[in-house]
């Protein structure tokens, strides 16, 4: 059963902090994708995207089904790696916009350079077209 | 009036179970000729949406929408949706919307596209940057 609520704002239940409805709708990530980053390359988790592409070793891009209105939208990112136990080296990111239709996420390791981590995870908030 | 893309996406995802592509699609950028192959994976939310119809918009209008500057108001997201398409078919759309058409429209003498079964893709990456497509195998 669909259930809808219409309300144009928001407010505890003293009153207090009405924010309007629109901040939740604009404010909610418009895109995210959650990838395993072995072989398989399985999408565990998504939104808002048409395809994953493995550009190589470290470095794939997200495109999404429908465009942020520019290349002006936020990023975040997270995931989860294999430390090697005897360098204990870090583990870094990076989401390069490349359009606004594409993010470019690049996986680092401090000690080699790329890596591929196991599972990648990209959030992303803005506009929509 | 035709709800939002991001709004049918969501949808979707809310009744649609996602759908893991036995495809991959294996292309080589021309204006990139010293980088290794790149994969694209079908996404399964999209794929589940475009195998069940009523959610994405013909993929012309995505082509059209190339030439549209940022912050201009885009055809995709309000055009009718189009009905179901094979896995095939969408594996078709998706070299369309998400591949450069330099690509898709390389007339050179090297193969640079494929479209392979999930499982001729090599699952050890050590040499993963020195992937190419391979060459006079159909």
């Amino acid at each position: 059963m669909t259930s809808l609520i219409k309300a144009d704002n928001i407010a505890k239940a003293d009153g207090t902090s009405e924010v309007a409805t629109e901040y939740v709708t604009r404010g909610s990530a418009k895109a995210f994708v959650s990838q395993q980053m072995d072989g398989s390359r399985l999408t565990v988790a998504s939104l808002n995207v048409s395809s994953t592409t493995d550009n190589a070793f470290g470095n794939w891009d997200a495109t999404f089904a429908t465009a942020f209105s520019s290349s002006a939208y936020a990023t975040a990112s997270g995931g989860t790696r294999s430390v090697p136990s005897t360098s204990g080296s870090a583990g870094q990111q990076a989401i390069d916009i490349q359009s606004a239709s594409v993010a470019r996420l690049r996986g680092f390791d401090s000690a080699t350079g790329s890596d591929d981590w196991d599972l990648f995870d990209g959030v992303f908030f803005g506009d929509l077209a | 009036m035709t709800k939002h893309l991001w709004d049918r996406l969501v949808d979707a995802k809310a009744h649609l179970e996602p759908v893991q592509s036995k495809y991959r699609v294996v292309f080589e950028d021309p204006l990139e000729p010293d980088a290794p192959a790149k994969v694209l994976v079908p996404d399964p939310n999209w794929m589940a949406a475009a195998l069940a119809g009523g959610v994405l918009p013909p993929v012309d209008t995505y082509l059209r929408d190339q030439e549209v500057p940022d912050g201009q108001p885009k055809e995709h997201p309000y055009t009718e949706p189009m009905g179901a398409m094979t896995e095939e078919s969408a594996i078709e759309y998706l070299i369309m919307k998400d591949i450069p058409r330099r690509v898709w429209e390389y007339k050179g003498n090297r193969c640079v596209l494929k479209i392979v079964h999930k499982d001729s893709v090599p699952s050890d990456r050590t040499f993963r940057n020195a992937w190419l497509v391979e060459q006079g195998v159909n």
